[in-house]
């Protein structure tokens, strides 16, 4: 056990005592004369009117008393060397230098070295150092050395493999706070490599748990250990009767199986290379490639991704169409994004190359500033549409139609600047007659209406879409889809109006702006010759002129109409391949109307609305229920959950957890079971015997 | 002396009869009404076929290494963005942002199944740059094995927006189930097993997040994150990454199912039985009774009746 620090150790006082009185007398001596040495080399000075040659070492086996300096010994001991060294020579006091070192390396010995440590705590011993002039002691020298060894890791690492024992018998980490080989890790009681005396310096403080080490606690298993947990009473039947030094806190009950690596690394960024890829021919979505001196590139138009914003090298699939819309913050020309089609060569898909025919195309666009002033104007000429148009036939493109429309502007503050980008894919360039359904409707496509009488022109049924602050005088209009019911409208000015003129205004208004059609077409492909495949458009106009309590009109205005109420009515008539086909049946216009407060001097902004309704009716009227046939729902299995065809529901259709004939081989088995079990039991057997009684 | 019942014991009665007799028309009768109405009482009654059930399991969740960010990093629309697809890294251009990712998958109780993800993300910026909004994609493969064995690729999307530029966002939420419709009891179902994020292609509208969103809503069973609480931390140093925390956690799931057809049966096997006992009991006192007052006539064959002339 190493002696506290910080009391002084019986030597040292004795020490002090005699250098007391050999101080007061001259100033003779060693500095320092007395010595605790922990380390394995110390200097000290001697201070002498002769000049000594002689260090005579002696180890003090009895440290109680102190033996008088002699000089018989010699200047080295079995540990250690001392040496002398003289300088200011000449003067009245000679000042030497004195070092005393070990002999020993501070190492733990491992094989038959002697030049090493035998243990931890290398060595203690007590030195009396004395210095000899003709063997007179001149002055003495006391060195107490407490020497540890070194515990830092001096060694070279062997490039030898490290052999790793079997995990069953010898864990392959019983320590794990171990982390430094070789040396003492604090805290780390289960280190190997602390001694005795340091776990001593932290004993009270290990590690605990797993971590802490080579733990066993015991474990649940454990049949040593059921009696305390109040375990049932046949847990002793099944418990372990183990060895405490097994322990499946380390792994010691576990065979290591075998671990399979995953096959490719977990953030696995493969990309195929396109640069050389062969083609044999375009299939839908496959991305359409362009020449570049042999090698393949992909032809791109800036398209909408991630979070809604356009990117610029997006590739263009074959036979898939887009309409792009791209807002970019403009400050300078090359924010807008341009094209070089020039010398692009398309692969055509069959081996061939073509060109892109390009066609340019002015147009003016205005640029409205939404930034911070620009320090002088630019001048940009800018790209703002680029419509390609793809002619294809089979898996080959054999024409590609560029139409680019630029514009002039004059950048005076940073602008948003919208670039629209369409792709179209068709078999040929003529613009066909474009169908909204064959011969049905289809939801989603424009209603077709027509306007005059046959053969017609084909327009849509439309509807208001407002825009900026939704005034009508700035009212845009948008077409009617079929099956999706619309509602907008926009705010009508009314100046200084009698009732007569607002109401005959607000329905010009509807008329000129909605109603310009008077036919609509029954089905998606209606013959445009053919009057009876094109109904009617039925309007319902309310009355201009006052009709009655025209009293009132001097202080409001009565039946404005404010909302046109557009009907459709809609059957499915047929199917097609199984699926249903839409029919437009009649279409009905109908006003609703409000009072107005403004009569004379008034300015107001009057909300007209339009609605769209799309009803959907049968094609044939339903025969009329009786409130039997409302209420009976026994064989209804949407509204009784108790209906009988359900009654064998796991053998029914109903049932879609197996497939049909599962569900009746098994139901077969079931029955054969029930039959037989009938048959062998009471009355079929007493009756089979009375048969056979009776025919025999 | 007093008299007491020192042992009883039943007695059987034969009642005979011809085949085609009254007795066996109302014994056929009985026969049909004891066996069918406890059917039509245990039906009627609901609840008789078990059409839907439920069971729990913890699902074996593991995340697939794939990642979709977008960050906005500026208030009009700007954002730098990275995947772990190479086509979407390379539609994005000059925005793309490689960002310091560590993952950590944790199995807390030492079943063998993931309970959780440790999701970081360092996305370094400029020092002008800020944070004001996180779009992520997360993928998952998700598997279910104790009735059918069910395995899909599903996804976590975490989305938060700000006008208070970030330093951090922190998520802690569950990777739940949603079934729109049960699943089967048994075989595998690997309708879903395909990727959420088309990464194999070039073009821009796979990354376009409506259209991920829009594809990957139209499947009948999806995960969401749910109860995430996003923690939007403000404060971010001008030499500071901004940092995505994300704990997800894979909770126990009730899992609907439909039943097999002998789960079916067995349960409606118990209710047909404890109605049919009833029957059984009511159907035999009135056969002893119809028997005995020789309602219908038969032969009544006592054991103890014909030995009596033998003895007289």
């Amino acid at each position: 056990m190493m002696p506290p620090q910080g009391t002084p150790c019986p030597v040292t006082l004795a020490v002090l005592g005699i250098l007391a009185q050999v101080g007061a007398q001259s100033v003779i001596g060693f500095y320092p004369s007395t010595v605790f040495l922990s380390g394995p080399q110390m200097t000290t000075f001697l201070v002498a009117n002769v000049s000594s040659d002689q260090l005579s070492l002696a180890v003090i086996a009895n440290t109680t008393s102190l033996p008088s300096p002699s000089c018989n010994g010699q200047n080295t001991t079995d540990n250690w060397l001392s040496s002398i060294e003289s300088f200011a020579d000449g003067a009245q006091l000679i000042v030497s230098k004195v070092m005393v070192m070990l002999r020993k390396n501070l190492t733990l010995c491992s094989d038959n070295d002697t030049n090493c440590c035998q243990e931890d705590r290398c060595i203690v011993e007590t030195l009396q150092v004395t210095a000899c002039e003709n063997n007179r002691s001149i002055a003495s020298l006391l060195i107490h050395a407490d020497l540890f060894i070194n515990t830092t890791f001096q060694g070279i690492v062997s490039e030898n493999k490290t052999v790793i024992p079997n995990q069953v018998y010898q864990p392959l980490g019983p320590c794990p706070c171990n982390l430094t080989a070789g040396a003492c890790d604090v805290r780390c009681c289960c280190d190997q490599d602390c001694s005795l005396s340091m776990k001593e310096l932290f004993n009270g403080s290990c590690y605990s748990g797993v971590f802490g080490g080579n733990v066993s606690p015991p474990f649940d298993q454990l049949c040593s250990i059921q009696e305390k947990n109040h375990a049932p009473d046949w847990y002793p039947f099944l418990c372990v009767q183990s060895d405490m030094d097994n322990s499946p806190f380390l792994g010691y009950f576990y065979q290591g199986y075998t671990g399979i690596p995953s096959p490719s690394p977990s953030f696995n960024l493969s990309f195929q290379s396109i640069y050389e890829k062969a083609l044999n021919g375009y299939k839908q979505g496959d991305a359409i490639f362009v020449d570049l001196i042999g090698f393949n590139e992909y032809l791109t138009i800036p398209q909408p991704s991630a979070i809604g914003t356009c990117m610029r090298n997006a590739p263009v699939a074959y036979l898939q169409d887009f309409n792009a819309t791209c807002v970019t913050d403009i400050t300078v020309c090359s924010d807008a994004w341009t094209f070089h089609l020039n010398d692009v060569e398309v692969k055509d898909g069959s081996g061939g190359t073509i060109p892109l025919n390009v066609q340019l195309t002015d147009t003016t666009q205005d640029v409205v500033p939404t930034g911070p002033a620009l320090p002088q104007p630019v001048q940009c000429e800018v790209n703002v549409f680029a419509d390609y148009t793809f002619i294809w036939e089979a898996n080959k493109i054999k024409e590609i139609q560029v139409t680019i429309e630029t514009a002039n502007i004059t950048l005076t503050h940073q602008a948003k600047l919208a670039q629209r980008f369409t792709a179209t894919f068709l078999t040929s360039n003529a613009t066909a007659d474009v169908f909204s359904g064959n011969p049905g409707y289809q939801v989603g496509k424009p209603v077709i209406a027509a306007n005059g009488s046959a053969p017609f022109t084909k327009t849509t049924l439309n509807v208001w879409k407002p825009v900026l602050d939704s005034s009508c005088s700035s009212v845009t209009q948008t077409a009617i889809l079929f099956g999706e019911n619309y509602f907008s409208g926009c705010l009508f000015k009314v100046v200084n109006e009698n009732c007569t003129q607002l109401r005959e205004n607000v329905l010009s208004w509807f008329q000129t702006s909605l109603l310009s059609v008077n036919r609509i077409s029954m089905r998606g492909n209606s013959n445009v010759r053919d009057p009876s495949e094109w109904i009617s458009i039925i309007y319902e106009e309310p009355n201009t002129t006052c009709t009655e309590n025209c009293e009132t009109e001097n202080v409001m205005c009565l039946g404005v109409p404010s909302n046109m109420n557009i009907q459709v009515l809609t059957a499915v008539t047929g199917v097609v391949e199984g699926i249903p086909q839409e029919e437009i049946l009649a279409a009905k216009v109908s006003f609703s109307t409000i009072i107005v407060n403004c009569v004379s001097a008034c300015n107001l902004s009057l909300p007209l609305t339009a609605s769209v309704e799309f009803i959907k009716v049968p094609a044939q009227p339903p025969l009329s229920i009786t409130r039997f046939q409302l209420m009976n729902t026994e064989y209804d299995c949407e509204k009784n959950d108790v209906c009988w065809q359900q009654l064998a529901y796991p053998l029914t259709k109903y049932y879609s957890g197996e497939p049909q004939y599962l569900t009746l081989a098994k139901g077969l088995i079931l029955a054969f079971f029930f039959i037989s079990a009938a048959v062998l039991g009471a009355p079929w057997n007493r009756i089979r015997k009375a048969w056979n009684e009776t025919t025999f | 002396m007093a008299i007491y019942e020192v042992y009883s014991h039943p007695l059987l009665v034969r009642y005979r009869t011809s085949i085609c007799s009254k007795a066996t028309l109302f014994l056929l009768l009985v026969l049909v009404l004891t066996y069918i109405p406890p059917l039509l009482v245990a039906y009627r009654s609901h609840g008789f076929w078990l059409k839907q059930s439920t069971y729990e399991e913890q699902p074996n969740v593991r995340f697939r290494y794939e990642v979709l960010l977008i960050a906005l990093n500026s208030n009009s629309g700007g954002y730098v963005a990275w995947s772990t697809f190479q086509g979407f890294n390379s539609l994005v251009g000059d925005r793309l942002r490689i960002p310091q990712v560590s993952v950590r998958e944790e199995d807390k109780n030492q079943d063998g199944k993931m309970d959780q993800l440790n999701f970081n993300l360092e996305l370094p910026l400029l020092p002008v740059e800020d944070v004001y909004g996180v779009q992520l994609i997360l993928t998952f493969s998700y598997q279910l094995y104790r009735m059918s064995t069910f395995v899909m690729q599903s996804m976590a999307f975490i989305q938060h927006t700000s006008p208070v530029p970030g330093a951090r966002l922190y998520v802690n939420g569950d990777l739940r189930l949603q079934q729109r419709r049960p699943l089967r009891h048994q075989g595998l179902d690997n309708t879903y097993n395909v990727s959420v994020i088309n990464g194999t292609n070039p073009f821009a509208s796979s990354y376009d997040l409506t259209n991920i969103i829009s594809s990957y809503q139209e499947r009948n069973v999806t995960t969401v994150l749910s109860n995430s609480n996003p923690v939007w931390l403000v404060g971010r140093g001008t030499s500071d990454p901004f940092v995505i925390n994300a704990i997800i956690r894979y909770p126990v799931e009730t899992i609907s199912y439909q039943p097999g057809f002998w789960e079916m049966i067995k349960f409606a096997w118990i209710q047909y039985v404890s109605v049919l006992l009833i029957f059984l009991w009511v159907f035999e006192r009135v056969k002893i009774f119809v028997f005995q007052n020789q309602v219908f006539t038969t032969v009544p064959v006592s054991h103890f009746s014909s030995s009596k002339p033998h003895q007289s």
